[in-house]
């Protein structure tokens, strides 16, 4: 069977220079009066954007409705503490510090849902990470085994989420909730029967975690370089196109000539792995492995990417989308405890919170 | 007769476009009234009004002379109007009969959530007169279009609709089927009903309605009796305006063949072991073969094996005369075979991204910055993709726009745009034009004759006859799965012939042209 290929045609040269002067247009075609770009409309046939203001103000309300409620969020902590307090760089660090690691997570989550698919797995697959690369480390001396074992493992969970997912056709709800909730914790068990590897630690396991450079964290780099680098793979390489292509419809992708099984597999790989390493550096900032590592992530998680999908890009999930919706959630809890709530309001507000911005992008889109 | 329904004076717009303006339309009870225009021109903005799915900025709905105004299309459906579109709204996990008796006062007044003997009783009723025999149990899902289609009017008639609006009903029928609705239609009015008739297909227009509506630019053009319109090219200038008239009819020009002239795609003996059997046929370069038959004959799955969508079972497929095993769309893409999908929607476009990435999406590669990194050059790709929309000529308001936007002509350039810079050498179109409006469906043609003439081979798969052989260069019936003919000198009335079994009984055989409505349904 040879792979033969057809003999192609120089008039239809798909990378052949194309000014509009060898265009062959159909004979067919309206006569003068088509702007040489032809963007423009035919009198009348086209949807012509005319610049009404309430248009103008929807389409502005839709892009920027979340983020402008979230500048009055950040407004509101800024008067209501004392000195301002919320907004001196000392808190704004802290607030990255504390939401470096769920934005390593909700990066990788990212890619899951642009291919139209859940992970509940992250969670369970993080704090497998956190237990792993302590109980390694402990065991070989080495915190270097403990990383590469840690997001080594992680990662081949993504794997086998890719594989129940496209091989053997389990839905990715039912998939990943089984893997996160069940299997997952099982294993978590089976490493740390304790719950916790604190002792024995080699005394460089908390250097990535705790360490800065510049008077910046390792850990805000690190989330800083996986948003950066997964930003550039979704928007700017074929294969976040073809993420893209799967999530708005897997067959047409396919028809589209896409790999689309190779892609799904990929993007629960490439959250695995982000997973891992945010286990491993959850362990490395507090200096020990604990199943209880996990708290709100996978809910956090979510809420970071949805928010996100409601900024700029309506519809869509996006990297910088997510790294915003991952900040709202760090100055939420940040600000909300800095102005006096509980911390047993503190989830309340969040939900409400979300509820509003998320609405806000939705009741401005038109009917 | 029933009440009359009118709208006077109905203008809405959206953000950027006015879709209707002034436009007063009476429909008299007891006619088929035509509904034309192109894509745009405020059609569906109309009917979705009727329906109450959207409110008017301007004037109103007038239901014997007094104004209404519809908050819900429940609303709408009480006042007796009832919408029948090409995809029937129709629940597909319930029965049949529970489709047709469902939402109406009567469910509650029979207790037929609970008799079911009394529903399927009232369901036979109501079908009996438009010849449906499918049982009350059966599920819609398992039904075909042209019997959902009649569940739809079913429904309708239950909930003593006396206003029932048709939308491109007959896109997806065969044509044994749309004379089914036809009678059913003239039935319909006769009974003293008003019949709205909304469709492209300019001939069915001429045929069933008694006056006809033309709509351009969100307004009214005129309104007049059908008798009095002229011929097909005179409704085409009423509804294309000013603009050059597009030759619809147009043969094509038959393209003679050069002796030993390989065939570009070739199958011998293929079939998928369901619905294809057994069929050996050859695409050349430079022409356009047309595929007719029945729905349900296996033409789209024939068309899935020659692209890579799913694997023959027998047989085998050459690709310049090298035998070919596509494993995938993939493989049949690198190798120069490209699918015009008929389900556009779903299959063709991908729906949530915009103009640019669908035209580049299966060649992406190429605009890699270099060899190894996979990164895109994001301005040679629009580059790429500016020159692709002009040579086309595809409207759209900028690369970014979303591609559902797009008109459904515009949406088929796209794709085939797609495929030509992809390097396919084989185009495969699955009912090419369906739902496409008329100035752009001449456009199709011309690209396809235009790829035909640059030395592609075109396989086209159409239900319309008319447009199968006006466009081809020879014509294949496919019936059951097997090709029944190949009319070298294809005329509508051997396609016809081709159709029906010549072993079947004798029945009263009309003028081949026109199909009489009295033998029996079913394709």
């Amino acid at each position: 069977m040879s792979t033969g290929q057809l003999p192609g045609a120089a008039g239809l040269d798909p990378t052949a220079p194309t000014p509009s002067a060898t265009s062959s247009a159909p004979s067919s075609a309206p006569p003068a009066g088509r702007a040489p770009g032809n963007r423009g409309p035919r009198s009348g046939d086209d949807h012509e954007p005319r610049a009404s203001g309430r248009a103008l103000f929807e389409r502005l309300g839709q892009r920027y409705g979340t983020l402008v409620i979230l500048a009055g969020l950040f407004a509101y902590f800024t008067l209501r503490t004392e000195g301002g307090t919320f907004a001196t760089v000392d808190n704004l660090s802290s607030i990255l510090q504390s939401s470096a690691v769920l934005a390593i997570v909700a990066a990788g989550l990212t890619l899951v849902l642009v291919i139209g698919a859940f992970d509940l797995s992250i969670a369970g697959t993080m704090v497998l990470a956190t237990l792993l690369s302590a109980q390694v480390a402990v065991d070989t001396g080495s915190t270097d085994a403990g990383i590469l074992v840690a997001v080594g493992v992680a990662g081949g969970v993504g794997l086998v989420n890719g594989i129940v997912v496209t091989v053997l056709r389990v839905p990715p709800f039912i998939g990943t909730l089984a893997m996160g909730l069940f299997i997952l914790v099982g294993f978590q068990q089976k490493i740390t029967p304790e719950g916790t590897v604190s002792l024995g630690l080699p005394a460089n396991f908390g250097e990535w975690g705790q360490g800065s450079v510049g008077g910046v964290r390792y850990t805000v780099l690190i989330a800083l370089g996986v948003l950066v680098l997964l930003h550039l793979v979704l928007r700017h390489t074929v294969v976040g196109r073809h993420m893209y292509a799967v999530g708005s419809g897997p067959e047409a992708a396919r028809l589209a000539g896409i790999r689309v099984d190779l892609v799904r597999v990929a993007a629960f790989t490439v959250c695995g792995l982000c997973c891992g390493l945010a286990g491993f550096l959850t362990a490395s900032t507090f200096g020990l492995g604990s199943a209880q590592a996990g708290g709100t992530l996978l809910l956090d998680a979510f809420t970071a990417c949805f928010i996100g999908a409601s900024i700029l890009v309506i519809g869509r999930f996006h990297i910088l989308g997510t790294a915003i919706g991952v900040l709202t959630l760090g100055m939420l809890t940040n600000g909300l405890t800095l102005t006096g709530w509980s911390s047993d309001d503190v989830p309340i507000i969040k939900g409400i919170v979300l509820i509003v911005a998320v609405a806000a992008a939705g009741l401005l889109r038109r009917r | 007769m029933g009440p009359s329904v009118a709208v006077a004076g109905l203008g809405r717009s959206f953000p950027g476009v006015r879709a209707l303006h002034d436009v007063s339309i009476a429909f008299a009870p007891g006619t088929v009234h035509g509904l034309v225009g192109e894509n745009g021109a405020g059609k569906s903005t109309l009917i979705k009004i009727l329906a109450g799915a959207q409110r008017p900025d301007e004037g109103s709905v007038l239901v014997d002379g007094a104004k209404v105004r519809f908050s819900s299309p429940l609303e709408s459906s009480r006042r007796g109007l009832a919408f029948i579109h090409q995809e029937p709204n129709l629940v597909d996990d319930l029965t049949v009969a529970e489709n047709v008796l469902l939402g109406s006062r009567d469910a509650l007044r029979l207790r037929s959530l609970v008799d079911r003997p009394a529903m399927h009783r009232r369901y036979r009723e109501l079908v009996a007169p438009l010849g449906l025999e499918v049982d009350p149990r059966t599920l819609v899902s398992e039904l075909g279009i042209a019997d959902q289609t009649l569940v739809a009017v079913a429904r309708a008639l239950h909930r003593q609709a006396h206003f029932l609006v048709f939308d491109e009903p007959t896109a997806a029928l065969s044509d044994l089927e749309s004379e089914r609705l036809f009678r059913i239609i003239g039935e319909l009015a006769d009974g003293g009903r008003s019949v709205v008739y909304v469709s492209h297909r300019l001939h069915e227009i001429f045929r069933l309605t008694t006056t006809v509506s033309v709509l351009r630019d969100g307004e009214l053009v005129t309104t007049l009796p059908t008798a009095d319109v002229g011929d097909r090219r005179s409704l085409v200038g009423l509804i294309l305006g000013g603009a050059e008239r597009p030759a619809v009819d147009d043969r094509r020009a038959p393209v003679p063949v050069a002796p030993g002239t390989a065939p570009l795609l070739e199958t011998v003996g293929l079939g998928d072991g369901a619905k294809v059997h057994d069929v050996s046929l050859r695409l050349l370069p430079g022409r356009i073969t047309g595929m007719a038959g029945l729905v349900g004959a296996g033409r789209t799955e024939l068309a899935a094996m020659l692209c890579g969508a799913s694997r023959p079972v027998t047989g085998e497929v050459r690709l310049v005369g090298s035998p070919m095993r596509f494993r995938s769309p993939r493989a049949a893409i690198r190798a120069g075979v490209a699918l015009v999908p008929e389900d556009r929607r779903h299959l063709g476009t991908l729906g949530d991204l915009d103009v640019r990435e669908n035209l580049t999406m299966p060649f992406l590669g190429r605009f890699a910055l270099a060899r190894v990194l996979p990164v895109l050059d994001r301005r040679r790709e629009r580059r790429w993709a500016d020159g692709a929309v002009d040579r086309l000529s595809i409207k759209i308001s900028g690369l970014d726009q979303s591609i559902r936007l797009l008109s459904g002509g515009n949406q088929q350039k796209v794709i085939v745009s797609r495929w030509v810079g992809a390097g396919a050498r084989v185009f495969v179109f699955d009912e090419p034009t369906q739902g496409v409006d008329v100035g752009a469906r001449a456009e199709i043609y011309a690209v396809m004759r235009e790829l035909a003439a640059d030395g592609a081979a075109i396989l086209m798969i159409s239900s319309d006859v008319e447009e199968v052989v006006a466009q081809s260069d020879e014509v294949l019936v496919m019936r059951e799965g097997r090709l029944v003919a190949h009319l070298h000198d294809p005329t509508e009335a051997a396609v016809l012939d081709a159709f029906y079994d010549h072993d079947e009984p004798v029945q009263a055989r009309p003028a081949p042209a026109r199909p009489s409505p009295a033998q029996p349904s079913g394709s």
